[in-house]
């Protein structure tokens, strides 16, 4: 009897890592830098998955529930990697670097006026708009992933894109101002 | 065609992990037989309406995991532990932090979380109690006076329990203090442990000799022993311990370097 639960959650557990085992990657890889803390994540989350198997909701609604761990594994990895830059910074007496991959990527001129930009928003209006923006969750399964209600989903969303657009045009309007002072110094001629 | 001046559309386009390239990905055999070799939790119906970071239990997983290193990094006695774990309420699925312990102690430590806003804004910090936590470490949870928070959660408490409020009836005689079996999953923990961490490839069957002659040893012999699934890539024993089930598992791991 124990072998025939065992069984059919083995069957089940390996259909929702087949299917899903790509998305929940590509979701800690697009948050983190480091490639390892992406696989510890990952790990986290399907044997978070694995022990609580009974609680993972059926078809489409198991992927949400996936990123929905993984956020919340994500965060208290962040935690605890802030806490040990923090300790890091003080003992070398320097500020801590961030642990975000907004603060990494340093690429094109478009490509870092969004991303400083987005760095710029809440916690919560940035997970918003990459849930929708590189996830592709409609606002159904983003509510699910954040805990709140679709209607909820459609207003925040609808502010954070506001937000991430007015904060995108202070930057191009400060890359702007940097990139004609330079010019005005000689530097660009 | 993209309209590039909405903001979402920009950020869509900076996509680090394109929707194409998870298609390509396969999955990772070895990891789902790591994972699948940890015991399961059995079906909880009030979880489900459960909310927060739930913390503690990423933490079993990753300790789990790690194995002996992660444990190795928690070890220490609980009555002087290396780190605490705050909780915002009194439930192991509630928000909680794992901090350093401060000089004055995990409750002292927990309380300045408190008095600094982390679980949101007081008028005056909580009566705290620490409880011993499956994984080991301690944990600080409020409490309102006079509740015996550790064992309705099913865990040892640390020291004795918060005094009854003078304006209730006098209660029934409390149980006798549980310091002693505090004392013996303390001795057990470091007797196992300073024989695992001295192998980088501990054998199961060498590992349930020792964890069973140690539980003996420390008066602990209703506990159970559980042995993952072992394989070639992971023929190595690491422990976690779960004192609410009375149970030591000996997870699959790879050898330490």
């Amino acid at each position: 009897m124990e072998d025939e639960e065992r069984h059919r959650a083995l069957r089940r557990f390996q259909t929702l890592y087949d299917a899903h085992h790509g998305a929940v990657v590509a979701y800690a890889r697009r948050r983190t830098t480091d490639p390892t803390d992406a696989q510890d994540v990952v790990a986290d989350t399907f044997a978070i998955a694995w022990r609580r198997l009974s609680e993972v909701p059926e078809g489409e609604a198991a992927l949400p529930w996936l990123y929905g761990v993984a956020r919340r594994v994500l965060a208290n990895q962040r935690r605890g990697n802030q806490r040990r830059a923090d300790l890091s910074a003080r003992l070398r007496s320097q500020a801590p670097a961030g642990a975000d991959l907004e603060s990494h990527v340093v690429a094109g001129d478009d490509r870092r006026i969004v991303i400083a930009a987005l760095s710029r928003l809440r916690p919560a209006d940035r997970e918003i708009l990459r849930l929708a923006a590189w996830e592709e969750l409609p606002h159904r399964d983003i509510a699910a992933v954040v805990g709140c209600s679709e209607s909820s989903v459609a207003v925040r969303l609808h502010r954070a894109r506001t937000r991430l657009g007015r904060e995108i045009r202070k930057e191009e309007g400060r890359v702007g101002h940097e990139t004609s002072g330079r010019r005005a110094e000689g530097h660009d001629t | 065609m993209i309209e590039m001046s909405d903001p979402l559309e920009r950020l869509r386009a900076l996509n680090p992990v394109p929707a194409a390239e998870v298609a390509l990905s396969t999955p990772d055999p070895a990891l789902f037989d790591r994972i699948t070799s940890l015991p399961r939790v059995p079906a909880d119906p009030l979880r489900r309406r459960r909310r927060g970071r739930r913390l503690v239990p990423a933490l079993v997983v990753t300790s789990l995991l790690g194995g002996a290193a992660a444990f190795g990094l928690l070890r220490g006695d609980v009555s002087r532990p290396e780190t605490v774990l705050c909780f915002q309420g009194p439930d192991l699925t509630a928000d909680a932090d794992a901090v350093g312990v401060q000089a004055d102690g995990s409750i002292e430590t927990c309380a300045g979380l408190w008095r600094r806003g982390v679980f949101g804004e007081v008028s005056e910090v909580p009566p705290l109690v620490e409880c011993v936590l499956p994984s080991g470490v301690a944990g600080v949870f409020p409490a309102a006076p006079g509740t015996d928070v550790c064992t309705a959660l099913n865990l040892v408490p640390v020291g004795p329990p918060l005094p009854a409020s003078t304006t209730t009836a006098p209660s029934a005689p409390a149980p006798p203090p549980p310091a002693d079996v505090n004392a013996r999953i303390l001795g057990f923990r470091d007797a196992v442990l300073a024989q695992f961490l001295d192998t980088p490839c501990m054998a199961p069957a060498a590992g349930v000799d020792i964890v069973r002659r140690e539980l003996d040893r420390a008066g602990l012999g209703d506990w159970t022993v559980v042995s993952g699934a072992f394989s070639a890539d992971r023929p190595c024993a690491t422990l976690s311990l779960h004192s609410p089930e009375r149970q030591v598992i000996l997870v699959p791991s790879t050898p330490r370097r």
